[in-house]
């Protein structure tokens, strides 16, 4: 099967793409999604944009593992993972409802993924905690934040798993537009300093363009149009994540 | 009818039932003083009742939410072949009269004596009259109640947290471990105080499977049948009160805890 997002101009077609959704379908009655096969490339940033109800959230959940897949397959460096448990895919996964765990306080959550607690991981967290802008809330419960604060959070949990591929599902939608714009142009230099391929979903593609190599377009379910080359310089790149 | 002719045939009613359960609850202590409550309920055997009560109903506890923790979670989270039967096979001893779990239970007794040809009788394993059957006894009708318990507490931990947590590399034992055992605390611990609660007024299973026998098997039911039988009413009146306000306790317990407990209190 052809894959619509398999031109990329800068990595060799021999290399395994970093993710590759592989005519994955699931009918879950309300959402659904049928025959999608997207490619993503090592350090590729890919845009899935569509209106509510397109099935880019579902994309995202059978890549992580939360949903089995009807039929199709997840590759993840060649690897076939549809069948893997989440907690051996290597995939770090913002979710559009954060899921924070209640129970614990902020820095608890930020560092649940993180096995080691050494002083390089104590200080990739206090950089961070930084640069979210959450060093603050580090002592707070989880129901004492704002939904801003949670999906920054959420977004830091992923960030210290330290893995080379990230998924955002709408995960900046509750920032006003200086936050989303730093938060962007953070993200755009943790791409660039360690290689990092993006996966984000969003509903308007107006931010998301300043950011993706490729935009892959959604609708009831159908990958229906997708776009590459469409970064242009890197003054662009920063900020404007949707 | 008016607005105020319906509320009141309704506070009419709620108050009617709040003073009659109240008063056949009070009776015992407006019968007996509080000293001569506290008269009885020092003496050597009363307390050796509540000792034994005491002690019997937390290991029953204890043993039952050893079992039925994994029990509880394997049934709520995971797809078994028969959940159903299962369902309905664990419920079984919370509704079935108690008398009939003790009879069934002395049974099964039977039923291996025959197969080990005799070999199991005033072995380490007959516990039949003693009290450790005490425990057994409570065990039958508190395990299946702290399933079903827990079942309710595990079902409100949001199955996604859980897939979070497995995809920040947890596996399921430190999910469990760190995430659903934790987020369902509150209703453990009710459901804790419950099935203790329902274990130290058990009475049914604990007549049928270790008789009635005063200094030995006399849990606080028992001390109280044993009391009216023989006619010692203020010894009787005593251990129900005290029966009274240990429930008392523990209801106020699950309902400050809350959960799904609370709801079943």
């Amino acid at each position: 099967m052809r894959n619509p997002a398999s031109e990329s101009p800068v990595v060799p077609i021999a290399t395994p793409a970093a993710l590759e959704w592989c005519g994955v379908s699931l009918d879950l009655g309300e959402f659904a999604i049928q025959e999608v096969s997207v490619r993503v490339d090592p350090g590729q940033w890919v845009c899935i944009v569509g209106s509510t109800g397109a099935g880019k959230t579902l994309l995202l959940e059978v890549a992580a593992g939360f949903l089995r897949p009807g039929s199709g397959c997840v590759l993840r460096n060649g690897q076939d993972i549809t069948t893997l448990p989440p907690e051996r895919r290597r995939i770090a996964y913002v979710p559009q409802d954060d899921l924070l765990f209640p129970h614990l306080d902020v820095r608890s959550n930020l560092l649940f993924g993180v096995r080691r607690r050494d002083t390089a991981v104590m200080e990739r967290l206090a950089s961070i905690a930084d640069d979210l802008g959450i060093a603050h809330l580090l002592r707070r419960k989880i129901d004492a934040i704002s939904g801003g604060e949670a999906q920054r959070i959420a977004l830091g949990r992923a960030l210290l798993l330290d893995l080379d591929l990230l998924l955002l599902d709408e995960c900046t939608s509750a920032l006003d537009e200086e936050t989303r714009e730093i938060i962007g142009a953070f993200l755009a230099v943790e791409r660039r300093s360690r290689d990092l391929s993006v996966v984000q979903v969003t509903h308007e593609s107006a931010g998301a363009l300043r950011l993706a190599d490729v935009i892959v377009s959604m609708d009831k379910g159908r990958l229906v149009n997708r776009e590459t080359g469409v970064r242009t310089s890197p003054v662009e790149r920063i900020g404007g994540i949707g | 009818m008016s607005n105020a002719a319906f509320r009141s045939v309704f506070l009419v009613s709620l108050s009617l039932l709040v003073l009659f359960v109240g008063l056949f609850l009070g009776a015992a202590f407006l019968y007996s003083g509080p000293e001569r409550l506290i008269r009885v309920l020092t003496e050597p055997a009363a307390l050796q009742s509540i000792l034994l009560s005491l002690g019997t109903s937390a290991i029953a506890t204890l043993l039952a939410f050893v079992f039925a923790i994994p029990a509880a979670y394997a049934l709520t989270r995971w797809k078994i072949p028969g959940r159903a039967f299962i369902d309905m096979l664990l419920d079984l001893p919370i509704v079935l009269p108690p008398l009939v779990a003790g009879f069934c239970l002395l049974l099964l007794y039977a039923v291996l004596e025959r197969a080990w040809s005799g070999g199991l009788s005033g072995g380490p394993l007959d516990l039949r009259f003693t009290r450790p059957g005490i425990v057994l006894a409570q065990f039958t009708i508190a395990a299946p109640l702290a399933v079903r318990v827990l079942r309710a507490a595990f079902a409100e931990v949001p199955e996604r947290l859980e897939t979070m947590s497995r995809s920040l590399g947890a596996g399921e034992a430190r999910t469990f471990a760190a995430i659903s055992l934790p987020m369902s605390r509150n209703g453990i611990i009710a459901g804790i105080i419950m099935v203790w609660a329902r274990s130290i007024a058990e009475f049914g299973p604990i007549l049928v499977f270790c008789g009635a026998v005063r200094g030995k098997t006399d849990v606080l039911p028992i001390a109280i049948f044993l009391a009216f039988s023989n006619g010692e009413l203020e010894n009787g009146v005593a251990l129900s009160a005290l029966l009274i306000v240990l429930g008392g306790i523990a209801i106020a317990g699950i309902r400050r805890l809350g959960g799904e407990g609370a709801r079943l209190a």
